[in-house]
């Protein structure tokens, strides 16, 4: 099954647990890019059927996929 | 340059006076009496080349028979008010309006002596430099070879895998260059905002313009660690109407104001303006607590392609700055471009983010924001296209701030 990339948010109440958070979706087969604890956010790589296990991690409040950025052509006819 | 009345309202002004177009087959005379008869005044009858003193009288109703047009000066006029409106019931006269103050239409344009954008923002105008204040620019990275940096200290960081912190895009080194770049060759304009504030370059794109998420989040919060009081960052996605605002940058967003540090981010490109289409606000611009800015082009009319506020919760623009025509620097050997986005424009507000938060060491976080709102030059355009208005810097006399 393909594997994309997504972003772990950790709730408000559980923000100094990230790490530890972080570390159980490790062991449910999430791969842990980086994590940016002040923020509870938890970067990785996924697939569809580890995602329904994170999701039952205690302290995760959203799984989404990350938002890549693009710019576009370096040109003075194309707004940057 | 000096802005116009135009510039400052672009609402018509009435003079006072009137002006009365007549039928063409209106005869002299008839005309003539009707004029002495509805303003109670003397009337002077102007023939072309018949006057050596072209001066329109201030006491007296002027008649110009080649153009069937009377001119009512201020003072008749507003003595008889309530007659003119009844001007337009004579046969003779097809149309009676107020008269309006004609300004020439200025328009800013880059000078020898800076860009249009520096006079805009009135950089050009203050003692203020921004030294000893930190910015962070998020972006491409920076070309550190370039005469304009390469004698200047500036902390650099790499958050792309397998990339220096050199910036081979392009981007990044023009973003860096309008904030805070300082030309070294005597020819080339000013054209950085705050040229003494120290430079924090991360470099959350690869070179090929591209960066993820992660990246992105990682450098922003390197910026805030390093107690950057301003980080631009040049960087959006698009976001759908109706769509909600990331909690991430929310969080980091509200992370920054709560140490001092002030994230500024471009709104986005994405409108078409000429075809009536105004996208939302770009993430992460559209987190609450990220100063989201939009583009105007050098009349200080909207830049077509500035998104705008369409969203709520944060999707609103909160302030405009120049991004249309805008000159900086880029990596050798071009040196400069000139190039237009709402790319530009952020880091226009970061540099005068930086000029503001030196002038006053309490102004940092939110209180540097809300002196960015308070202080921008209010435009007649709607605030879901440019927020609160024109970014403006500090002014200044002697190193103190006039309040």
């Amino acid at each position: 099954m393909k594997s994309l990339y997504y972003s772990i948010v950790v709730d408000e109440t559980h923000l100094t647990q990230t790490n530890s958070i972080a570390e159980a979706a490790s062991a449910r087969g999430f791969e842990v890019r980086q994590v940016v604890s002040e923020i509870g956010a938890i970067f990785g790589c996924a697939d569809q059927a580890t995602l329904e296990r994170l999701q039952q991690i205690p302290g995760v409040e959203e799984i989404r996929p990350c938002e890549d950025f693009q710019l576009p052509t370096f040109d003075p006819s194309t707004p940057q | 340059m000096v802005t116009s009345p135009v510039l400052e309202n672009q609402r018509p002004i009435a003079t006072g006076a009137m002006i009365v177009a007549l039928r063409d087959d209106a005869d002299l005379a008839d005309c003539v009496r009707i004029m002495e008869r509805q303003t109670e005044s003397e009337v002077s009858v102007s023939t072309f080349g018949g006057q050596e003193n072209a001066a329109i009288s201030a006491d007296k109703v002027t008649f110009f028979p080649e153009l069937q047009t009377a001119f009512i000066p201020r003072a008749i006029a507003a003595r008889h008010a309530s007659r003119m409106i009844e001007l337009v019931n004579e046969e003779a006269i097809l149309e009676a309006r107020p008269e309006f103050f004609v300004f020439l239409q200025q328009q800013y344009v880059d000078s020898q002596d800076s860009t249009w954008g520096i006079a805009a923002v009135g950089a050009h105008e203050t003692s203020l430099t921004g030294e000893g204040i930190k910015i962070a620019v998020l972006d491409t990275g920076i070309d550190l070879k370039h005469p304009d940096f390469a004698e200047r200290t500036i902390v650099t960081q790499s958050f792309v895998a397998g990339e220096t912190v050199n910036d081979q895009q392009g981007h990044g080194t023009h973003c860096a260059g309008t904030a805070a770049g300082k030309a070294v060759d005597p020819g080339v304009p000013r054209y950085g905002v705050a040229p003494d504030a120290s430079l924090f370059v991360g470099k959350i794109l690869n070179n090929r313009g591209f960066g993820t998420e992660g990246d992105i989040i990682n450098g922003m919060n390197w910026a805030i660690g390093q107690k950057c009081e301003v980080i631009s960052m040049s960087v959006g996605g698009p976001v759908r109407p109706g769509e909600r605002h990331s909690l991430l940058y929310e969080r980091i967003g509200k992370l920054a104001l709560r140490n001092g540090s002030l994230i500024v981010a471009a709104a986005g490109n994405e409108s078409n303006r000429s075809l009536g289409f105004i996208a939302p606000v770009a993430s992460p611009a559209n987190a609450p607590s990220i100063l989201a800015v939009g583009a105007v082009d050098g009349a200080l009319d909207v830049a077509s392609f500035s998104s705008g506020g369409v969203n709520p919760e944060g999707g609103e623009v909160d302030i405009a700055a120049p991004g249309v025509g805008i000159f900086s620097s880029v990596p050798l050997p071009q040196k400069y471009r000139t190039l237009m986005g709402t790319s530009m424009a952020c880091p226009h507000v970061a540099g005068v983010a930086a000029l503001w938060a030196q002038s006053d060491p309490s102004l940092r976080g939110s209180a540097l924001w809300s002196a960015l709102q308070q202080n921008a030059k209010a435009l007649a355009l709607e605030s879901r296209d440019v927020g609160s208005g024109l970014v403006q810097a500090p002014k200044t006399r002697g190193g103190q701030r006039q309040v």
